[in-house]
């Protein structure tokens, strides 16, 4: 019977079935459980972490982007309000993390990467973090890490609704309606999103040339800009259906709609204005995936069909003459994806699990510039097969290893194998040792391949050898306080790293030129104090990141060997603590990047070389109560408390304090 | 409550021992007159599109010396994003910054702002017809802008329909010479007395360079565009025109796939210097056939290629830009006009054209 319960709670641990805490009523930050000694075997060795569900819920305003910078390690590289964001693990770019929605990956085939801003935190009920080789056991391609975010089924019994409204400075406004569903035999979750802002922020400009109407020159004093052709308005849909007929059978349908449309702000040095020289990208995106399941008493089978569609509109429209307006850009991609994947798993006893796991893309883009008429039409077919095996002979030691086959296109890569172990150190401090080590392989994009101009066919996949170590505690549960931590080190090499320069005709052009070493260190802890009514918690995240240039140097003259690569600090830091008193609560988030360089040498003759530490302070004060019976809350947040002026990326301003308000009412059980 | 209070109060102080951030104008700093009074040349580099730091360096030739950044140092600003040419015109310097929409206008001397032009799409070269006109030709809108130097204004456009891009321009008498870039392989013929085009001239796909001669006749380099592109691929070319009849004398076609880059003429006019593959060729402009060696053979043990050219007027001397890998500080290589080096010294991101002060 023992052995059966194992059985089954591994299996159920596959689905990702969370508690759900997506309400006023059920955001309570609780006492920490901690569970030590039975570790599910499908982490065994795992380098995983994740954003518990209150920190999900906590703002209409956050998105993923925001999300991960303030509460995880991962670099976040965001150009700027509201517009692109992106992840990377380790020192890796972009590409190299894999981002998968209900198991379907959202990486783009043209870019390969996926824009964090558009990822509204409130549509994630379960998000975790794969760091390194874990990662193969999510997707290919992930050489950095992996970021799962799952929909989860609602557990509340009945009807169930959720309204948040957010204003802030800049016209912003994000409002949030959620209706759930829970009944015996199915569920269903409907979400609408909606955020808008005018994002026209002051700054002190010290960049542009102050340039008066005549054409001469004021620098005797700074001007104060605003961030131009900045506005946004994006809207959102996800609709979750739960079906659970009996037998060990469930599904799951998900659907995704978003329609944005953002200005691309102007630089800090344009001298042009926004009204003659807009640049807007709009997108429309159709997102769905079908799951089944059926569980059994030693295994389990399930199987995913997805399909997206995009619709990308990247125009640049300019004023050559009073009344004159010409598209200079005006490219149209339509990108459409089906997924369909089967996953078998096997659990004989609890000491060992078996999986195999058939996943297939189709990818097709349809890419084209009306100026110039260039563009591509491609499609790709990509399969991946992986096998995977976890034993656990004893309570304290576990083994495990991923093989992957993967086909792009035709080619077929080399096997990527990875090797996961964890060893139990001490069991009353949960003191577990964990290593991996691993092999991959990422596919070049269809942009890579394709794009015209520049695209190069002869592309090679990236290769990746990586391997970490590190160790991992958690005191015993205690009602007072709680407390546990992890450190990993990390190093990886990653070889034929597909990097975009400048050719000699005029375009770019990608090519396999790179070769990077990442090494670093990642710690992690958390920790809960409970003095009577007062509950203060922190959760910490820091890393250090070396991401060397070890490439063939273009040349003696070439300085970029062994320096850092651009844009990824050495050092990055989160951390989030919450105070909460009765039905107040105070939430501070501080996040800290160390000095980010601009070029690939870590040195140039000009005064742009390089971005100075970050350091962002947000400082958060809600207060609960129920109206009526409805649980009501209203929460304050200033961002940028320290009121920092600060560019994000070369030339990109970011906003000084800033404020927002929110209001959030469950009337539950209607 | 009270320690709710306390516990708050801590909180709060640790913030205040929370850092700022290291972001601050730039200083500006009186550069050394001496040093940019001496001849020499400003290199222009381009910077990463994108990200606003193009710069412009100057090197003076008599002491070897490189000022970094003038511009930046001089007037407390950035000099934008994509610096595409310098033009000097009556002791003044005019820099063309592509992706910022302006052209700035700079006292040489001392890198000193002086005054700016603004209004255009995206801005690529200035020719001075006279000191109250000029053109300035531009990469996306179908049109060259004339300009009025003194007033510093937009004074009128020349519509280029059926092409979508100006490039380099030439002046003949009172005939401009206008390369169409983008896409395309046209060559204007421009009246700079009434404005209007007289005559469109076919040629390679993609003319950029165009050099006038000693004996009074045109070279324009094509780069043949880029394989798959819908307007078409075609080996590079050379062209020697003569303007006054208006056709092709003679073409030097360069083998498909060669990398044909910057063009520029010796001091006397008599020598065409160009870049192919990295490496910088001479052809003498009577010459029948290409020459086979490399004046200045492409730089040894370098991958990247040099895709910047510039011949001093007054010496000869040859300067060469190579961006290596376009996100570092690139380097200039300098030979006199027998191809023997003289110096080396690192520059801006992306350098890719000279201006030479006499």
């Amino acid at each position: 019977m023992y052995r059966l319960f194992i059985v089954l709670s591994g299996l159920a641990f596959t689905l990702n079935c969370e508690a759900q805490t997506d309400s006023v009523a059920q955001t309570r930050r609780l006492s920490e459980l901690q569970v030590i000694g039975v570790r599910p075997l499908k982490l065994i060795g795992s380098t995983r972490s994740s954003i518990d569900s209150a920190t999900l819920v906590e703002s209409p305003t956050l998105n993923l982007g925001d999300l991960l910078s303030q509460s995880s390690a991962v670099f976040v590289k965001s150009y700027g309000r509201g517009t692109l964001a992106t992840a990377s693990f380790r020192g890796t770019s972009p590409a190299h993390t894999d981002i998968h929605w209900n198991g379907f990956r959202l990486n783009s085939p043209m870019l390969g990467q996926v824009d964090l801003s558009l990822v509204p935190s409130l549509f994630i009920d379960a998000l975790s973090l794969w760091h390194g080789s874990s990662a193969s056991s999510i997707g290919s391609g992930a050489l950095g890490g992996a970021i799962t975010l799952e929909n989860t089924e609602p557990t509340v019994p009945g009807h169930h609704v959720d309204l948040r409204q957010t204003i802030g400075s800049f016209e912003t406004l994000d409002s949030y309606l959620r209706h759930t569903y829970a009944g015996d035999r199915w569920s269903s979750s409907t979400r609408l999103y909606r955020a808008s802002s005018s994002n026209d922020f002051p700054y002190r400009n010290f960049s542009k040339v102050n340039l008066r109407a005549d054409g001469s020159v004021n620098n005797d004093e700074y001007e104060t800009s605003y961030n131009r052709n900045s506005a946004y308005t994006d809207y959102h849909l996800l609709q979750d259906l739960y079906l659970s007929p009996g037998a060990g059978l469930y599904l799951d349908a998900h659907l995704w709609l978003l329609s944005s449309k953002r200005g691309v702000p102007m630089l800090q040095t344009d001298q042009r204005s926004e009204y003659q020289h807009r640049t807007e990208q709009r997108e429309q995106t159709l997102r769905s995936v079908l799951r089944g399941r059926m569980l059994r008493t030693y295994h389990s089978l399930s199987g995913t069909v997805g399909f997206m569609s995009t619709h990308q509109q990247y125009q640049y429209t300019t004023q050559t003459a009073p009344t004159v307006f010409v598209d200079a850009i005006n490219t149209s991609s339509y990108i459409r994806s089906l997924y369909g994947s089967f996953v078998w798993e096997y659990m004989p006893e609890a000491k060992w699990q078996v999986k195999s796991q058939l996943d297939n893309y189709y990818h097709h883009v349809d890419t084209w510039d009306r100026r110039t008429r260039t563009g591509y039409l491609g499609g790709r077919l990509e399969q991946s097969l992986l096998l995977s095996l976890r034993y656990r002979p004893t309570d304290r030691i576990g083994v495990g290893s991923n093989l992957r086959w993967e086909h792009f296109g035709g080619q077929l890569s080399p096997l990527s194998v990875t090797l996961l172990s964890d060893y139990l150190l001490l069991h009353r401090y949960g003191i577990r040792l964990r290593a991996s080590l691993g092999t991959g392989h990422r596919f070049p994009t269809l942009n890579d391949l394709y794009y015209e101009p520049g695209g190069n066919p002869n592309l090679h996949p990236e290769r990746s050898f990586s391997y970490d170590f590190g160790m991992e505690f958690a005191l015993p549960s205690h009602e007072r306080y709680a407390l546990s931590g992890s450190v990993t080190l990390f190093d990886s090499y990653i070889k034929d790293w597909i990097l975009w320069l400048p050719s000699y005709r005029g375009y770019w052009t990608p090519s396999n030129v790179r070769r990077v070493h990442n090494y670093g260190i990642e710690l992690k802890a958390k920790a809960s104090l409970q003095l009577q009514e007062v509950r203060l918690s922190g959760d910490l995240h820091w890393g250090y990141t070396r991401a060397r240039n070890e490439g063939e140097p273009l040349g003696p003259l070439d300085e970029s060997f062994s320096k850092q690569l651009p844009y990824i600090p050495r050092y990055q830091a989160s951390l989030t603590s919450v105070l909460s008193w009765r039905a107040w609560q105070i939430i501070y988030k501080y996040n800290y990047y160390s000095t980010r360089y601009t070029t690939s040498s870590n040195y140039s003759t000009t005064a742009h070389s390089r971005l100075g530490a970050y350091h962002m302070s947000d400082l958060s004060i809600e207060w609960r109560h129920r109206i009526a019976r409805m649980p009501f809350s209203i929460k304050g947040t200033i961002h940028n408390l320290l009121n920092e002026e600060y560019v994000s990326v070369l030339h990109r301003p970011m906003p000084r304090q800033h404020y927002t308000l929110s209001f959030a009412l469950s009337p539950s059980q209607l | 409550m009270k320690r709710f209070l306390y516990v708050h109060s801590v909180l709060l102080f640790l913030l205040t021992l929370t850092g700022c951030m290291d972001y601050e104008p730039e200083r500006t700093t009186r550069l050394s007159l001496n040093s940019l009074n001496t001849p020499g040349v400003y290199i222009v580099s381009e910077g990463g599109f994108m990200y606003g730091n193009a710069s412009l360096e100057y090197y003076s030739r008599n002491t070897r010396s490189v000022m970094a950044d003038v511009f930046s140092q001089a007037n407390a600003r950035a000099l934008g994003d994509v610096a595409q040419s310098m033009t000097l015109y009556r002791g003044l310097g005019y820099v063309v910054v592509n992706n910022s929409g302006v052209v700035y206008i700079i006292d040489p001397s001392s890198s000193r702002l002086v005054g700016g032009i603004r209004g255009f799409s995206s801005p690529r070269y200035v020719h001075f017809v006279s000191d109250t006109k000029a053109y300035v030709s531009d990469l996306v809108a179908s049109q060259l802008y004339i300009v009025d130097p003194i007033k510093r204004e937009i004074t009128g456009r020349i519509p280029t329909p059926g092409h979508m891009s100006t490039e380099r321009m030439v002046q003949v008498g009172s005939q401009l010479w206008v390369s169409c870039w983008s896409y395309d392989r046209t060559l204007l013929i421009i009246d700079t007395e009434t404005d209007t085009i007289l005559e469109e001239l076919r040629v390679g796909i993609q003319p950029t360079a165009l050099e006038l001669d000693s004996q009074g006749m045109l070279w324009v380099l094509s780069t043949g565009g880029y394989p798959g592109s819908t307007y078409g691929y075609e080996a590079p070319t050379l062209r020697r025109i003569d303007p006054t009849s208006r056709t092709v004398l003679k073409t030097f076609t360069f083998p498909q796939g060669k990398q044909l880059g910057a063009m520029s003429m010796s001091p006397d006019r008599t020598f065409l210097y160009y870049l192919l593959d990295g490496a910088v060729y001479s052809l003498p402009i009577g010459a029948r056939q290409l020459p086979s060696i490399a004046l200045v053979p492409a730089p040894r043990e370098t991958q990247s290629k040099p895709y910047g050219l510039g011949v001093d007027p007054q010496t000869g001397d040859i300067y060469m830009a190579d961006a290596i890998d376009y996100v570092q500080a690139g380097v200039v290589y300098r030979y006199d006009h027998m191809g023997i080096p003289l110096d080396t010294f690192r520059v801006g991101i992306n350098p890719s054209s000279f201006c030479f002060v006499p």
